[in-house]
């Protein structure tokens, strides 16, 4: 099921990757977040880094995903919502229940 | 007391690799390790709601531990207490541990003091104290908009900072 910690699990793949991509080609010494200098940083070096944190959004430039939704817009009132969701299952559920004269 | 005692949760995140507690954090992290019956915890800013939980820990079950720098996590590096002593006090800077040890209700600077003792490195502390507070603590740009200095510690840290070595010299005297 795709759960909070299912959700989780993929952001941090998602991180790891973009993280490691960005170590594979930084040749400069980075300062970390401790306050150490590192020659070859690597994926650890970067973690609590502005990069981790700006990183973590599921936001991208492809067309595929750059129109989803990060956040649950049960939440609060939304203006969009992309896919088969709850609330439009819910209207053409009553639809079918109206057109077979249940309710 | 061993490393697998330490281990605060059931989650798989922690666990115990070769002389190293450690935690994951998108990648493995060392947390703590054991030396001649002392416990070392890294002051690791990355995972700095597990230290200071680990910490606590430490507290209740009355072991004594003291604190170094995540760059001696790499066997490879000699350890050298100017670089051990210029953490502690760049950690104490840093508000997530300043701010979180005294939440805890933990000295920092006490188990600084005793770690100073224990080591006899005494004569190295004015520099590193003098270095911290001039590159970190009072770091500043000036702002033209407002025409003010802006600093990037805030203004509690930086009124302790000013009055810690006498603190560390009465801490030592008690």
């Amino acid at each position: 099921m795709r759960d909070r910690a299912w959700r989780k699990y993929k952001q941090d793949i998602k991180v790891i990757k973009r993280l490691s991509k960005l170590t594979n080609g930084y040749w400069r010494r980075y300062k970390d977040v401790n306050g150490i200098m590192r020659d070859e940083p690597i994926v650890q070096d970067f973690i609590g880094s502005s990069y981790n944190f700006m990183y973590k959004t599921y936001t991208t430039s492809s067309d595929d995903s750059k129109y989803k939704s990060k956040y649950s817009s049960n939440k609060k009132n939304s203006w969009y919502r992309d896919g088969d969701n709850r609330e439009r299952q819910k209207v053409n559920f009553l639809n079918i229940l109206k057109e077979y004269g249940i309710i | 007391m061993e490393l697998y005692d330490l281990i605060l949760d059931n989650s798989g995140n922690w666990f115990v690799k070769g002389n190293f507690l450690m935690y994951r954090k998108y990648v493995n992290i060392p947390v703590c390790f054991i030396e001649d019956d002392i416990f070392y915890i890294f002051l690791d800013v990355k995972i700095h709601n597990q230290v200071l939980k680990l910490t606590k820990k430490l507290v209740k079950n009355k072991v004594e531990f003291y604190f170094t720098t995540p760059e001696y996590s790499n066997p490879k590096i000699e350890i050298d207490n100017n670089k051990v002593v210029y953490h502690y006090l760049y950690s104490y800077s840093q508000e997530k541990f300043f701010y979180g040890f005294r939440k805890i209700g933990f000295d920092l600077i006490q188990n600084f003091v005793y770690w100073i003792e224990k080591e006899k490195c005494y004569d190295i502390l004015k520099e590193n104290y003098d270095e911290v507070l001039k590159k970190i603590v009072n770091r500043k740009w000036y702002d033209f908009y407002t025409n003010k200095d802006v600093f990037e510690c805030n203004t509690e840290i930086r009124d302790d900072f000013s009055t810690l070595f006498r603190e560390i010299q009465i801490n030592r005297i008690l």
